[in-house]
């Protein structure tokens, strides 16, 4: 087979799993490695481990990440992952806790996926074992494992469009946030992007879908990206700035009863193989 | 030697004949009976007094002298011995009694002896030579004497010979070994220490002795009531000349709640002057009885500058007397009146105009304060405008605040609030009245916060700055998605609370946010509280 065709290969088998994906998915959730970077491009490890959606760069990275959410002094999220290209091959695994002691609980997790060029898909494994223990485990287990995978595709020049569903199959202790199949649109052009992701609802009955719409423009190592969500309406503000050994990104999500979620994220890019 | 040299080194005192060594001539409060002249021979052998006359001098004109006492056949000085004179009151009782009734400066006092010899000391700026030998010595304040140091000293003046002391009749004006506390050195760092937390103390020590002290022979103790043991001991650790001083500072341990007088006592083996060992210092450890609570340093209309004030004591408290100072000038309050525990009152630059501006305030509890201390309205390098500070009558501090007045808009006052100054709510303040609080809820509180779907409970408990509100709350997801509501909007009392049982809510981490809203009015608050339902995965 030539390059040609095998690269037209994984874009079709890409694109056969974003339909399988809008056929199967439901409610799959959490939040555990939820970085500062804009959700398009896929472009570090949590962005692997979160969503299975594996970078297309090479780059091996260390990325360090901090939530705070709705300003509550006891939710707060820090996490660490790394992640690691071979080829084609992407692999990345990180740690997280979230929340206080009585609410809280830290999280392991693991993706493996390839990336080519035009389409990349990757599988995304979590353990999550709550920081305090349950009064009736039978009930309610302390931990929990979820499985799910993500994909991505170059449909044509500079329109990209992206799958995931985190959560295709889940086992002990229900996570604490149910996230619903994420499917996306991207269209690029120069150092300009336009996104529309649209989230199934995933929760409780009756809850219906979200959509986002988020533009992003990069000038040299800077980048900053705004985004608006539905339901209720809602935005966010993400500043960044890429240097040779480091990359900073923070971004502020406002909303209109709960208030500011700020997130952090710190990474030290390794170069090129 | 030249003559004029000769002159100025001549003794004052005839040879072989007593000294006069010291005088106390006013002394604290009222001088009748305390007065007293005490005479010195500090030769070898025992000396006649017999016909010496004693004699103030007027130094107000020439030749006012008049007899004070006269000594008797019988009355001698051992050798190196002293022999007082003085009123009744005078501690210990004097050798000879008798009415001296001295000026306080400028003035004089003679001891003539039956050969003609005579010592005349002068005090004070005076007019008429034969009222001094040499210069006068300098006037002694209101409760000191003027003593010889040392003892023997005839030096060729007055001026040169006596000095204001503590009065000491009957004893060494200089003792050989006597360390003494330097009145008014003891300092407390901060000034007024919380209750659980140690202070700095700092003072000085004199050696007064006409010997040098080595180190480690001065030690220092401090005592309170209500301990029974030394708060502190220390030894000093240098040693100290004749006539020198020397700092110590010690940590004071923490002490209870109130106002403590510590005694600090310096310890010194052989020491023949122990009156002059201790000193106390009065210290209010916590809250003191009058608390800061608002500074109007910059008023815009003419109700003149104020500070407010809250009784802190627990019990009704007379503001009179407390004094008001900033960084340079110090007032005193007057007025009439008691403050109620927990009461809040005025202490105010011009009462009148005061309360021509605020008709409406209650004008019992508005004091003047006389002087004024003005108050800055621009901050100095350190960046404080300027400092307020309340004092009781003994000079305890009370309370004390550094104020800035950077961002602080004209004719707006400074309130404290939960510790620290910002600020006014209100454009003229708020005298007399606690300081408006930014609407808020005071309480929100979910308990037990880990649940479990189905019939778990939870108490929602909230507390609101009205009376009465219409309150809802709702559930948010982690994504910031409105899940479901918990308690529908209602109207329910300020301070209540609800039992919310979880139901149907599946697991997962929700935020529960109370919203609510005054029932007239537009004013809404809100606050945020996250819960946990866990189960397993459906």
């Amino acid at each position: 087979m030539t390059r040609a065709a095998e690269k037209l290969g994984a874009r079709y088998a890409c694109l056969a799993g974003l339909a399988f994906a809008a056929l199967v998915a439901r409610g799959a959730g959490a939040q555990d490695f939820a970085g500062a970077l804009p959700p398009w491009p896929p472009q570090a490890p949590s962005d692997l481990l979160e969503r299975g959606l594996p970078p297309r760069g090479r780059s091996s990275l260390v990325e360090i990440d901090g939530v705070r959410w709705f300003s509550l002094a006891d939710l707060a999220s820090r996490g660490c992952a790394v992640g690691s290209a071979f080829g084609p091959l992407r692999a990345a695994c990180g740690l997280s806790q979230t929340g206080s002691e009585e609410l809280g609980w830290t999280t392991l997790g693991v993706a493996l996926g390839a990336a080519y060029p035009m389409a990349g898909a990757a599988a995304r494994m979590v353990a999550r074992s709550d920081r305090s223990a349950s009064l009736d485990p039978a009930v309610a287990p302390r931990e929990g494992y979820e499985v799910g995978f993500g994909a991505w595709a170059e449909a044509t020049r500079g329109l990209h469009v992206w799958t995931s569903v985190p959560q295709l199959w889940r086992d002990g202790a229900a996570p604490p946030l149910a996230r619903g199949l994420e499917l996306g649109v991207a269209l690029a052009a120069q150092d300009l992007s336009v996104w529309l992701a649209r989230t199934s609802a995933a929760g409780p009955p009756g809850g219906v879908a979200e959509h986002t719409l988020g533009l992003g423009l990069t000038v040299g190592p800077l980048g900053v990206w705004l985004a608006a969500r539905d339901r209720p309406l809602r935005g966010t503000l993400g500043l960044g700035a890429a240097f040779k050994a480091v990359f900073v990104a923070a971004g502020v999500d406002g909303h209109p009863v709960l208030g500011e979620t700020v997130r952090l994220s710190v990474g030290c890019p390794r170069s090129e193989r | 030697m030249t003559p004029l040299l000769f002159l100025a080194a001549a003794a004052c005192a005839p040879p072989f004949h007593a000294l006069i060594s010291e005088i106390l001539y006013d002394a604290a409060g009222d001088d009748t009976g305390r007065e007293f002249v005490e005479l010195f021979n500090p030769g070898p052998i025992a000396l006649p007094l017999a016909g010496a006359r004693l004699e103030a001098g007027d130094g107000s004109g020439p030749g006012r002298w008049s007899l004070r006492w006269t000594a008797g056949e019988r009355d001698s000085i051992a050798a190196g011995g002293r022999f007082v004179i003085g009123g009744p009151l005078v501690d210990p009782l004097p050798d000879a009694l008798a009415a001296l009734e001295l000026q306080n400066g400028p003035d004089a006092v003679r001891l003539a002896w039956p050969d003609g010899a005579s010592e005349v000391v002068g005090y004070g700026a005076q007019e008429f030579a034969e009222y001094a030998c040499g210069s006068a010595a300098l006037d002694a304040p209101s409760g000191q004497s003027l003593a010889r140091i040392p003892d023997a000293s005839d030096v060729g003046g007055n001026a040169l010979d006596f000095r204001a002391a503590t009065p000491s009749p009957g004893r060494a004006n200089q003792p050989g070994r006597d360390v003494a506390l330097v009145p008014g050195s003891l300092r407390l760092d901060p000034e007024r220490p919380e209750s659980d937390r140690a202070a700095w103390l700092s003072g000085s020590v004199w050696n007064r002795g006409s010997a040098s002290l080595a180190a480690g022979e001065i030690s220092l103790y401090g005592v309170t009531a209500g301990v029974s043991t030394a708060l502190f001991t220390i030894a000093l650790d240098r040693p100290i000349a004749a006539g020198d001083t020397a700092g110590f500072g010690v940590s004071l341990p923490p002490l209870a709640s109130g106002r403590h007088i510590v005694r600090i006592v310096a310890s010194l083996a052989g020491d023949e002057a122990p009156a002059n060992d201790a000193d106390s210092l009065v210290v209010r450890v916590g809250e003191g009885p009058l608390g800061l609570t608002e500074i109007q340093f910059h008023p815009l209309t003419g109700e003149g500058e104020w500070v407010e004030v809250r009784n802190q004591l627990g019990q009704p408290l007379e503001p009179a007397g407390f004094t008001l100072a900033d960084r340079r000038t110090k007032g005193s309050t007057h007025g009439e009146g008691r403050l109620d525990a927990d009461s809040l009152g005025l202490l105010v630059q011009d009462r009148s105009a005061f309360l021509k501006s605020h008709r409406d305030l209650d004008s019992l509890r508005v004091w003047q304060v006389t002087p004024w201390p003005s108050l800055n309205n621009t901050d100095g390098p350190d960046g404080v405008a300027d400092a307020v500070i309340v004092r009781e009558s003994d000079g305890t501090l009370s309370d004390r605040a550094d104020y800035s007045a950077h961002g602080v808009p004209a004719g707006i006052p400074l309130e404290r609030v939960a510790g620290s100054w910002s600020p006014s709510l209100e454009p003229g303040g708020t005298p007399m009245r606690p300081p408006r609080s930014p609407l808020a809820v005071e309480r929100f509180d979910v308990a037990p916060r880990r649940l479990t779907p189905g019939a778990s409970q939870a108490r929602i408990a909230w507390s609101l700055p009205w009376a009465r509100a219409r309150v809802s709350v709702e559930a948010f997801d982690l994504a910031g998605r409105r899940v479901a509501p918990v308690f529908a909007e209602a109207s329910v009392a300020g301070r209540g609370e609800v039992v919310w049982t979880v139901g149907s809510l599946p697991a997962g981490l929700y935020v529960l946010v109370l919203k609510a809203r005054a029932e007239s009015g537009a004013e809404s608050i809100a606050a945020a509280r996250p819960v946990r339902v866990v189960g397993r995965v459906p």
